[in-house]
């Protein structure tokens, strides 16, 4: 009784959202409202099904011709998700295949001074399932953006309520954070499709700001976010603004007083603030900024971050997941034959970690996942590409001897950070 | 006592000078008629130049008959006397019109009647000779309308960006693809992406391609200017393709608009032309015009216009080109862009082709919400030598 008026009382009060995706090829010329009916008829004929399920194959031949997939994107809670009651939320995006365009300064110069992407774009496809992180990071992002659109659609006061649309993302290097900052603004741009027809991520070139020239780089900062705002005066666009490594333009201006900088760099802080309080003005621009050492920031760009959040490196669990996907993929690809079952750490603690037939090479991949904590992401990825390089003795291999060959790559990626420290 | 002295010689010189004309009548009828006149145009310049009047006046006595002796002496009488201006020109009326002192005060106020209207006659002559001249200069530099038309042209292009182009007829979609090819060759070389314009470059790759047959190269090396020739071929096979895929999307939807984006990228091109053919009467071979006289209007239009002139040097960029086209035709060969935005930042230089309806018939109306935005799958990089 309690857990049906329960039920009941969360049907009666709010449904919640279920993202649906839906991925239009890029050489359909169908309409949108085409493409939701469709979608919709689709969903109305699997009224339950999976969480974080995916459709490629379809029945309609309309949907076989102009859809390349439709996904239930970012659910959390139960495994089987009823569809009829939740809301759904129906995205329709097609990928972008455009190599980046440059942004320049100068008329005269050749040099990139950024690189821009129409979003969403064929290159970040697939960056935001690839990440994966503690603390439901991803899942805060996503909703912070969405409250920034959400009050300034409601005309919130920004003299009473203000928000500076900085993110900063901070910790020790090889974490994800430019891809985070990427898969974001991915799936912002999906998300959000339906209120901004068209986005743009632009990734600002920080080495191209300063200059042989002094007091040049300020104006070179100017000019910068003077070509971002004739982005941003377009107000069908969301702009992400990316600055990897912040600190070079924002190095703490307390260092000149040890007389230790020029000047010129005060210039460039200067000017970096300026503008940022400028564009605050404007709500369909997200700047996305990522740092390997914090201490160097200067306090005032710290204390303009909406979002100072700290990106460590992954945990045991999450390593595990790291390595699961890696390995589906390589069973995908025929590459480690004939694909076995592997569980995950959820049903391994649900069996109390024992060992049996089913469960032996999963607890096989979670002791290599305990031993390889320590270790970034990047060199994670790197991991299963390594065993098969330098411990494969054939092309294909089976997932036990693959097992084995992981476990080789790991030590010695331990043995290597050992020897460098011991040089320094 | 004075004064009435003074009286009774005038009235004696008065009477010489009547004796001398009654003598001679016909000579004394020519000399009172030039005495006249210069006696106007004496007290003319006495009332602009007072000392150079009475120099005139002198000199003009000295030219009259011999009987001018007398008249010197008078003038010099007066001229001693001291006389005021307006006593001495009464004076001078009185000698040469001999009548009672009534008769000549009306005289003298019937000569500056006169006068006034000599004055007035001759600046009506000035403005007449003046605007016979005006009316000659309009006819012999009169402009012929089209020249009318060409300023009107160059105008618009300065101010709005925008060429406009009418037909007097119906044009065949195969010549609405050659007048974009053109246009897209024209602007490629006009903004300096090609060092020479395109058929010069086929006619060189020829004749490269001939001579690389041939034993004798440094001959053909001296032709070809020393171009880049894998950069010449690169851009050649870029160009033509484009070409191809545009014939190709021509043959299956009808194309209101292109648009040619140089630089930057589809979001913020640096520069930006399009050629507007929304009001084009699509017709057969038979019934439309010849394309080779198109586009020698559209090209003579657009030197009019100097749309394509720009003192700055350009850099070098990609050229990406976008047709609208329509939604279900199939063209294999161009990306869709359901969500193309033009853009507006840009300064858009439009080329407006299109047909007098009044001579090619209505329109078909077409639906441009099932037209959508298509992109040319390579882009075309400029290069220099």
């Amino acid at each position: 009784m309690d857990i049906s008026d329960h039920h009941m009382t969360d049907v009666g009060i709010i449904r919640p959202d279920v993202h649906i995706e839906v991925h239009v090829k890029s050489q359909s010329t169908a309409k949108r409202s085409d493409v939701r009916t469709h979608v919709l008829s689709l969903l109305d004929r699997h009224s339950t099904v999976l969480r974080s399920f995916k459709w490629m194959d379809f029945d309609n031949e309309f949907l076989t011709k102009n859809v390349e997939s439709v996904t239930i994107a970012d659910v959390t809670g139960p495994k089987l998700v009823d569809l009829k009651v939740h809301n759904l939320c129906i995205h329709i995006f097609t990928l972008n295949d455009d190599s980046p365009s440059t942004l320049n300064l100068e008329e005269e110069e050749e040099l990139s001074a950024a690189n821009l992407w129409l979003l969403p774009a064929v290159e970040f496809h697939g960056v935001w399932e690839s990440l994966i992180y503690e603390e439901g990071i991803k899942t805060q992002l996503l909703d912070y953006v969405s409250t920034t659109i959400f009050f300034s659609d409601k005309n919130v006061d920004s003299n009473l309520i203000a928000w500076n649309r900085v993110v900063l993302l901070h910790g020790p290097p090889g974490t994800g954070k430019t891809s985070l900052c990427k898969g974001l603004a991915q799936k912002l741009s999906i998300r959000l499709s339906d209120r901004y027809a068209h986005s743009q991520f632009v990734e600002i070139n920080s080495h191209s700001l300063f200059s042989k020239w002094f007091s040049e780089s300020g104006k070179l900062v100017t000019k910068m976010f003077q070509k971002i705002q004739e982005l941003i005066d377009d107000k069908d666009a969301l702009v992400f603004v990316l600055i990897d490594e912040v600190e070079s333009l924002t190095a703490a201006r307390s260092a000149a007083q040890a007389g230790t900088e020029p000047s010129d760099a005060i210039r460039v802080v200067n000017s970096v603030l300026t503008q940022l309080d400028q564009i605050k003005r404007h709500p369909n621009v997200v700047i996305l900024t990522t740092s390997n050492v914090t201490e160097k920031i200067d306090l005032a760009f710290v204390d303009r971050a909406d979002i100072k959040q700290y990106i460590g490196p992954p945990s045991a669990k999450a390593i595990f997941n790291i390595y699961l996907s890696s390995l589906e993929e390589l069973m995908k690809r025929q590459i480690i034959y004939p694909r076995q079952q592997l569980v995950s750490l959820e049903e391994l603690e649900t069996m109390n970690f024992m060992e049996s037939d089913v469960t032996r090479l999963s607890l096989c991949l979670m002791n290599i996942s305990q031993r390889s904590v320590g270790l970034s992401g990047r060199a994670l990825r790197k991991i299963p590409f390594l065993a098969h390089a330098l411990y494969g003795k054939t092309s294909t291999m089976t997932l036990k001897g693959f097992l084995t060959a992981m476990e080789h790559a790991v030590n010695k990626q331990r043995q290597e950070q050992a020897s460098l420290v011991n040089c320094v | 006592m004075e004064e009435g002295s003074k009286k009774g010689q005038f009235d004696c010189e008065n009477m010489t000078v009547i004796k001398h004309s009654n003598t001679i009548e016909t000579s004394n009828n020519n000399c009172s008629n030039k005495l006249i006149q210069s006696n106007q145009c004496t007290s003319h310049e006495e009332e602009s130049r007072a000392s150079s009047g009475k120099t005139e006046r002198n000199i003009l006595c000295y030219v009259d008959d011999p009987e001018s002796s007398a008249e010197s002496e008078v003038e010099n009488v007066c001229l001693q006397d001291d006389i005021g201006e307006s006593e001495s020109d009464s004076v001078c009326v009185e000698h040469l019109n001999p009548s009672e002192d009534q008769e000549n005060r009306n005289s003298s106020t019937q000569t500056r009647t006169d006068h006034r209207g000599d004055d007035v006659g001759c600046q009506e002559t000035d403005s007449l000779a003046s605007a016979s001249g005006s009316h000659k200069d309009c006819e012999s530099n009169g402009v012929p309308p089209h020249s009318v038309d060409d300023e009107e042209i160059f105008r618009r292009a300065r101010e709005e960006g925008r060429v406009n182009v009418i037909f007097p007829g119906c044009i065949t979609q195969d010549g609405c693809c050659r007048f974009v090819g053109e246009l897209l060759k024209c602007v490629l070389y006009q903004r300096q992406q090609m060092p020479m314009t395109y058929d010069q470059m086929v006619f060189l790759q020829k004749q490269q391609h001939n001579a690389s047959q041939d034993i004798i190269k440094q001959r053909s090396a001296k032709a070809s200017g020393g171009l880049d020739w894998r950069r010449c071929q690169k851009m050649l096979q870029e160009l033509d393709d484009v070409l191809a895929h545009l014939e190709a999307l021509f043959s299956l939807s009808r194309v209101p608009r292109v648009l040619f984006m140089l630089g930057g990228s589809t979001v913020l091109p640096t520069e930006l032309y399009e050629v507007n053919m929304e009001s084009v009467a699509v017709g057969a071979g038979e019934n439309s015009l010849r394309t080779s006289t198109c586009l020698r209007q559209i090209f003579r239009t657009l030197f009019v216009a100097d749309l394509l002139s720009d003192a700055k040097s350009v850099r070098l960029m990609s050229t990406t080109v976008l047709a609208l086209g329509h939604r279900d035709c199939g063209v294999t060969g161009f990306k869709p862009r359901v969500d193309f935005k033009v853009p507006t930042k840009v300064k858009r230089q439009v080329i407006s082709i299109g047909s007098d309806l009044s001579l090619a018939g209505e329109l078909p109306k077409t639906d441009l919400e099932d037209y959508i935005w298509f992109q040319a799958p390579v882009t075309v990089k400029g290069f220099c030598k």
